[in-house]
């Protein structure tokens, strides 16, 4: 029987070529080039898909993080020595030269901050398995953490590790990993759930955003599930590293019996995530997550059942379900290519690629992509960013033009504009197709340009705005 | 050396195309009949300086803000028996009734009340309160708590009954993002931005004015483009047509660096807001939202700041408008999607609840607390019961502010409440 999930196979009238595998790769990376199309096309489906998911090692994280360690080392050394003078309660209003070391331990974690999602933007444009950034990112919007909240660049970076290792991992695996994860754990304030009046926040979003979706529970298994979370925190005191650590602490932990949809016992944390990932709602709700993130509105509810279907039979595994959904005829449909709106990552570092900058200023690129709507490490609530149509209006559409114009002109690194001769075959090299009315009116008013006006222009098309 | 095009002029050169051919895209069809369409008309010849109609300043509490520490109940003991580490001591709270009074950190509110301009609606929610942040804050912006209606936020509503084919900028939002509340059913009538005069195309480094030109006949929209190309072509098109009308008006635009705005980015763009109206913008609404208030964990500190922006920003807001004698023009409306639970949790914070106080605050408002303040006893899962649906307070603005029928924009008739001093608005009688 046909399902939706049916591998595409390649004939003579429908064959694989530039077109598929322009789609694949523009879904799953950011902004691939015309010699990478190629290269895919010659590749074949499987072998393009396997490549895909060839992930690297974990890579070494930015150099700015020893700064940040060294300031809080001498923010606890000026504690722990006034602690042992004063033998009591310190009252920092008292002590200037602490408050000072503690400001400059901020000011530390927001240069790291800022060196943190160079390094990621960087591997974005250049990682040889762009679908693991991808992921990544989508993790990020999904299980949100927002460094406003949780104010520890080591933390947010270790969660994006996190999210880079489980990125076609085992969701299991990957949700259990966030449940412990002390960004998170700082994020939605379960490091401070206690017995007796629980903090409900992390088990509310845990069901509404992380898992299941609003509608599949009830206020009542809220309030429960915040009482199994109690003691889920980190350590207490210690050193640098130590109150960074998870630990589940009994003495404030509820152990009493829970009702949490429908199933009673003296329930923990494990035990919820347990049910919840019984729950039907829950592969539903990550499939549809999945499928709009890389098909797009096209996605429809069949392909979604599909994908739950899936998920549930390969044990919540990623990795099978996604290469299934890239081999899938579902996914080359016509409808489907071209009709998702690029976030202003896959804008910025797409542009910086096609562009060739050398040695792109990301910094300077990642304050554009706020203007743009897309702060990385600072999602703009625990919902993460909408996507699709909300990321166009007035004052994005000048953010992305602002940004080639800025990029084209040289001034966040050198631009290689040797494909921006003539706009016609720099259109035809990263754009998709254009209608002839478009293609037209290119002609008439990009001819005889300079390359960067051209690329401009090219780059501000409605057009380029889609993957 | 900018050549930003007239928006007559653009609409001039729109037409031509629409006289070209039969396929005429949709958006080129409205704007040839926005050229005809009084109102619009009138917004685009609105003289410098005198905006003639009123105006009205949404303010957006995201995350939940704790009404019970906003608009503190002192003189109940179950307050400070739910709280007793939270609750605002007695002797702090700047009272404005026998039964309720404000937080120490909005002293500059406590000024606008003694010099009647601040008024408080109590206990403001809707029925079967959702505790979602996002279920709750779609009911506030779209004011459908069934999630039946059309997916339209009430302000758009606004703008597609009274001027349909309008393409001027009826709503600006200071945010990077398009509140549902202002989305309608036809786009390009909202401008996001920061700041008015940055907003625009640029041409690049080198390349000339004429590259504006360029631009512009290479986003008009054209036959066979797919939906999403469509949409792209068109926000676009309305992007342009934002910034020509916004360049017409910033060359009025008197910058305020120095007049007394605190420097946070929320009291900055409450001055964009009042450099607009004062430059005589046709827009009649601004939105701006203020986050952070979703205060599970060690709220008080947290609030306090909060609060204090709040305060602050409208307090210098309020002034500035008075100095530029325009603060009977403007109406300043705040909400959030829900207050907070009423006793406090183990770590120093509050869960999502339910109703919550709104201000109202403007040179029309009837000084006051308005409603009855919500029994502490008389709980519902531990959250206040709400006293006045939020329609309520929607539906007053729109009638006697806006000067518009409410029913057909917000799905029924919902009872005013006296918030605004008589007969304050007349919208459409006027001019």
């Amino acid at each position: 029987m046909a399902g939706p999930l049916d591998p595409f196979v390649p004939s003579a009238s429908d064959p694989w070529d530039a077109v598929k595998a322009g789609h694949l790769l523009r879904r799953t990376g950011f902004g691939p080039l015309p010699e990478e199309v190629a290269a895919a096309v010659s590749a074949g489906p499987d072998r393009a898909v396997d490549a895909l998911f060839t992930f690297p090692h974990e890579p070494a994280p930015p150099a700015a993080f020893e700064e940040i360690r060294a300031a809080e080392d001498r923010v606890d050394g000026a504690l722990m020595d006034l602690r042992r003078a004063t033998r009591g309660r310190i009252n920092l209003a008292e002590h200037p030269e602490i408050r000072a070391l503690i400001q400059e331990a901020d000011k530390a974690h927001f240069r790291g901050i800022l060196a943190l999602t160079a390094w990621w933007l960087d591997r974005m444009a250049r990682s040889p398995a762009p679908l693991q950034e991808k992921l990544t990112l989508f993790w990020h919007g999904h299980f949100t953490s927002s460094m406003g909240d949780v104010h520890d660049t080591i933390a947010m970076y270790r969660q994006n590790q996190l999210f880079r290792r489980f990125a076609a991992g085992n969701f299991t695996r990957l949700l259990d990993g966030v449940a412990r994860d002390p960004a998170m754990l700082r994020y939605l304030n379960n490091n401070e759930n206690r017995k007796g009046h629980p903090n409900e926040n992390w088990a509310r979003e845990l069901m509404e955003l992380f898992t299941m979706g609003i509608g599949h529970y009830t206020e009542a298994d809220v309030r429960e599930s915040a009482r199994a979370w109690t003691g889920w925190t980190l350590r207490n005191g210690g050193t640098y590293e130590g109150r960074r650590t998870f630990a589940f602490m009994p003495q404030i932990h509820d152990g009493g019996v829970k009702t949490f949809l429908g199933q009673t016992g003296a329930w923990d944390g494990t035990d919820i995530m347990r049910i919840i990932l019984a729950n039907p709602a829950t592969p539903q709700w990550i499939a549809g997550k999945l499928a709009r993130w890389f098909v797009g509105p096209q996605a429809d509810p069949e392909l979604v059942g599909s994908l739950a279907g899936f998920l549930r039979v390969n044990d919540y595994e990623l990795e099978p379900v996604l290469r299934t959904l890239f081999r899938s005829r579902a996914f080359y449909r016509p409808e489907v290519m071209h009709t998702m709106i690029k976030s202003p990552a896959e804008f910025a570092v797409g542009a910086v690629r096609h562009l060739g900058i050398a040695g792109p200023d990301w910094i300077r690129i990642s304050y554009a992509m706020i203007a743009m709507g897309q702060h990385l490490f600072f999602p703009p609530n625990v919902a993460g960013w909408r996507g699709g149509p909300a990321w166009m209006n007035a004052g994005t559409v000048f953010a992305r033009t602002d940004l080639v114009a800025a990029l084209a002109s040289g001034r966040f690194g050198a631009p290689d504009l040797r494909a921006f001769a003539s706009a016609d075959a720099a259109a035809a090299r990263l754009v998709g197709p254009l209608p002839p009315a478009r293609r037209s009116a290119l002609a008439r008013v990009a001819g005889g340009r300079t390359a960067p006006v051209t690329a401009h222009l090219v780059m501000s098309l409605p057009e380029y705005q889609v993957a | 050396m900018r050549s930003m095009m007239t928006r007559r002029e653009f609409l001039t050169k729109g037409l031509t195309i629409v006289a070209a051919g039969a396929t005429a895209p949709m958006f080129l069809t409205r704007t040839a009949l926005a050229l005809n369409n009084p109102w619009d008309q009138r917004l685009a010849a609105s003289p410098p300086g005198q905006p003639d109609w009123p105006t009205l300043v949404v303010v957006q509490m995201a995350g939940g803000n704790d009404g019970l520490n906003t608009i503190v109940p002192y003189v109940h003991d179950e307050y400070f028996r739910a709280r007793p580490r939270l609750a605002v001591p007695r002797e702090k709270v700047l009272r404005l009734t026998g039964e309720v009074g404000l937080h120490p950190n909005l002293q500059p509110l406590k000024q606008l009340y003694d010099e009647g301009s601040l008024g408080v609606v109590q206990g403001v929610g809707y029925p079967n309160p959702n505790r979602s942040h996002f279920r709750s804050m779609e009911i506030w912006q779209t004011a459908d708590p069934t999630g039946t209606g059309p997916r339209t936020g009430w302000l758009g509503r606004v703008f597609d009954s009274q001027c349909p084919d309008c393409q001027t900028a009826l709503g600006i939002t200071l945010s990077v993002e398009t509140p549902l509340a202002m989305q309608g059913s036809a786009g390009g009538r909202v401008i996001a931005m920061q700041d008015p005069v940055r907003f625009g195309f640029h041409p690049v480094q080198g390349g000339g004015p004429d590259e504006l030109e360029a631009f512009r006949q290479l986003i008009q929209p054209v036959p066979g483009a797919e939906p999403v190309v469509d949409f792209l072509t068109h926000t676009e098109m309305n992007a342009l047509l934002a910034a020509a009308d916004m360049h017409k008006m910033t060359g009025r635009l008197v910058r305020d660096a120095g007049s007394g705005y605190p420097k946070d980015p929320f009291a900055q763009s409450l001055r964009v807001v009042a450099e607009l109206i004062a430059a005589g913008s046709p827009t009649r609404v601004y939105y701006l939202s203020l986050g952070g208030f979703d205060t599970h964990a060690t709220q008080a500190g947290r609030h306090e700041r909060l609060l204090d922006s709040l305060g602050q920003g409208l307090g210098a807001f309020v002034k500035d408008l008075k100095v530029k004698g325009l603060l009977d023009k403007v109406l300043v409306m705040t909400f959030s999607e829900f207050g907070r639970r009423v006793a406090e949790n183990a770590s120093l914070g509050t869960d999502h609840g339910t109703a919550a106080p709104m201000f109202v605050i403007g040179g029309a408002v009837a000084p006051g607390v308005h409603g009855v303040h919500p029994n502490l006893t008389d709980l519902d899962q531990g959250d206040l019961k709400y006293q006045i649906d939020f329609r309520s307070v929607y539906a007053t603005i729109l009638e006697q502010w806006m000067g518009m029928r409410s029913d057909p924009i917000l799905g029924g008739h919902f009872a005013p409440v006296e918030v605004l001093k008589p007969r304050a608005g007349a919208f459409p009688s006027r001019s």
